[in-house]
């Protein structure tokens, strides 16, 4: 059907590719192994690596900034307005004015894009030249506090889907309130009247907040 | 070589019709009044334009019909010498189809007489999706185009994207990133080889260049973080700053490469008798055929023809880059076979690692500044741009509509691979159906950026 294809190999040819191949062979048996043999011997994955999200809810200010830059719409952010002088700073200074009652990253959604990591993900500590790179970084990091990173943690399976969800609020919202009360137990906490009016440890302005509650 | 000029689609006359009239009119009663699913008045209101979908013209059906019936089954047929004709479905689970490709083949005996390619099993409205994401959310997209070398897929849709924006990225950024499309290309090549031979038997080759294309992964995911994915080449310029030993690193990967392909592939594949012979004759193409189904890339230039958008329409500094464009030869067989296909591909990693080797000594040790052509805003202003590159399949092209928003009005990609399965009927005709992987593998198409 096919000339060419008809056409007998030559003795000659099949020997010298033989050889070849052999050739090969030996220089290959010669050759430290390449093959990682994984759970004994895990790769250590460099600094930088796209893998598993992890969020510092004491430096989040709420921005909402992480959330709009997802493709994929995998993090799920509430935050309250917390009473004046009842949360710290964050550790680079920046002020901060809303709890963070749910900060939850759907990792069988994320897309391991990184685009809603801050600073330390876009030049990792280990890789800045002496320029320094957080001068540019600063200004394209999605976080403006540095507080959502990866960090290089790959052994994430998990036989129910649901563990993939990871919840990083430290406390909820009645958790949260509890902090308050016992960080600055004078200060109006609620805009909630008939919350607020629990809140009060002076009476007349608890039955003032009453008042409003029943208007 | 017996081509069979007549279609097997044009086998289902009108007898075969009345046929499965009768049969229908067995299952569902005499006037069709009640189907499966319901009374027949609850069908779905007719398609305005039914052509546009998947539909069968001869026999009339709707694929998104309830009452559609598939597949006229298991026509038999006076063969020829070789036996009598019969239906083989390969894949879309066959490894030999690389991906979720299902073709239809029609076989008198052991020849192909005529097949049908079913694509659309991965479709996930990739270009739906962009028109929702803004500029830079639509990279990780782009990258998922074609994941076997996804920073060419960056590359060109981030190119596109600055023409829109009228974006600037600094010569030294553009070096930076024809390397990176350069080693990506390599990466893909590799890949392209590996498989090719385990389509027709030989293993030990894809390992030796997947130990290669490791290393290769292994130094993007140093740079980027990502080992397959990266989302690393974005619209003005590139997501990390560089690590410092960025060069030595490009260095060491190069050496490797070429000595993979050097002392391991090219001794025990490229060179060697039987895959010659098993490959010089079959899946031929011509480049008049070539060139009529849009073929571009390694694809095109296997058949003879010398394009190659690198240096037909280059993209910024390809131009003042010395490389050549590989075209195959057909020392072996006729010109356009399978082993021309591969042949461009091995020549075209030595190409790319010339390239790469000019591009390290154009840009900084240190000090890059990859953000430096990022916007400020992205709401783009209103414009239309079709921009194409040459990929490692061929001519990427994207085109985008933007409406003065952060997010494009239209975004289509024109992608190589979709060009590439139309031809495969063409070029199988009258072959054996065990030559089939060997074609569909020098094809070497990705069914991710098929279906898009």
């Amino acid at each position: 059907m096919n000339p060419d294809r008809e056409r007998p190999l030559s003795l000659t040819n099949i020997l010298a590719t033989t050889l070849e191949g052999m050739k090969a062979t030996a220089q290959e048996a010669l050759r430290p192994e390449v093959t990682e043999f994984y759970p004994e011997n895990r790769p250590r994955l460099p600094q930088g690596t796209k893998a598993q999200l992890y969020v510092d809810p004491n430096d989040c200010i709420s921005c909402y900034k992480c959330a709009k830059a997802c493709p994929s719409d995998c993090i799920r952010i509430d935050s309250v307005r917390a009473p004046a002088g009842t949360l710290a700073d964050t550790t680079d200074g920046h002020k901060r004015t809303f709890e963070v009652v749910r900060f939850d990253i759907d990792m069988g959604q994320c897309c391991y894009c990184g685009l809603c990591t801050g600073r330390s993900s876009y030049a990792p500590e280990e890789q800045r030249d002496d320029r320094g790179a957080l001068g540019y970084a600063d200004k394209d990091a999605a976080c403006p506090t540095d507080c959502i990173n990866f960090y290089p943690r790959f052994e994430n399976g998990t036989e129910d889907p649901g563990n993939l969800m990871y919840h990083f609020a430290v406390y909820g919202f009645d958790a949260a309130r509890e902090q308050w009360v016992a960080a600055a137990p004078n200060t109006k906490r609620s805009t909630h009247p008939e919350k607020a009016a629990a809140d009060y440890d002076d009476p007349a302005a608890a039955a003032k907040a009453e008042e409003l509650a029943h208007v | 070589m017996s081509h069979p000029k007549k279609s097997f689609w044009s086998i289902v006359d009108d007898d075969m019709l009345e046929q499965e009239k009768q049969l229908d009119s067995v299952h569902y009663g005499e006037n069709s009044e009640a189907t499966p699913y319901g009374p027949a008045e609850t069908k779905l209101p007719e398609h305005p334009t039914p052509g546009a979908r998947m539909t069968s013209a001869e026999s009339g059906a709707y694929a998104l019909r309830h009452d559609f019936r598939p597949y006229v089954q298991y026509v038999r047929r006076e063969g020829n010498e070789l036996g009598e004709q019969m239906i083989v479905n390969m894949g879309p689970q066959h490894p030999s189809t690389h991906g979720v490709l299902r073709v239809e083949v029609v076989l008198s005996g052991e020849e192909v007489e005529d097949l049908r390619c079913h694509i659309g099993y991965m479709h996930r409205c990739a270009e739906k999706e962009s028109e929702n994401s803004t500029y830079p959310q639509i990279v990780p997209y782009a990258d998922r185009l074609d994941y076997v070398a996804p920073m060419t897929n960056a590359y060109c849709y981030s190119l596109a994207v600055e023409r829109l924006a009228r974006l600037s990225v600094s010569p030294e950024v553009e070096y930076f990133r024809i390397a990176i499309n350069e080693i990506e290309r390599i990466a893909s090549h590799l890949l392209a080889i590996g498989t090719f031979g385990i389509d027709l038997g030989a293993f030990t080759p894809f390992l030796y260049a997947f130990e290669a294309r490791e290393k290769i992964l292994k130094f993007f995911e140093y740079i980027s973080g990502g080992h397959l994915l990266y989302n690393y080449i974005w619209p003005g310029g590139v997501q990390r700053q560089p690590p410092a030993d960025v060069k030595s690193r490009i260095e060491e990967i190069l050496r490797d490469v070429e000595t993979a392909m050097n002392t391991e592939i090219n001794p025990v594949l490229t060179t060697n008798r039987v895959f010659i012979d098993r490959t010089a004759a079959v899946g031929v193409m011509t480049a008049e055929v070539a060139l009529a189904y849009a073929i571009t890339g390694p694809n095109l230039r296997g058949s003879g023809a010398k394009r190659d958008l690198r240096r037909d329409e280059p993209t910024p500094f390809y131009d003042t880059l010395d490389f050549e464009v590989c075209v195959g030869g057909g020392q072996f067989g006729p010109l356009g076979s399978a082993l021309d296909r591969y042949i461009v591909r091995v020549a075209e990693i030595t190409e790319s690692i010339k390239i790469v080797r000019q591009c390290l000594s154009r840009f900084p040790d240190s000090g890059l500044d990859v953000h430096a052509g990022l916007p400020a805003s992205w709401n783009v202003p209103s414009a239309e741009c079709y921009f194409r590159a040459e990929t490692a399949r061929g001519e990427l092209g994207v085109y985008l509509v933007s409406d003065g928003t952060n997010k494009p009005l239209r975004c289509k990609y024109r992608s190589p691979g979709f060009h590439a399965i139309q031809v495969i009927p063409e070029i199988s005709r009258g072959q054996y159906l065990a030559d089939l992987p060997v074609i569909i593998g020098s094809l070497d198409f990705v069914m991710c950026e098929v279906d898009r």
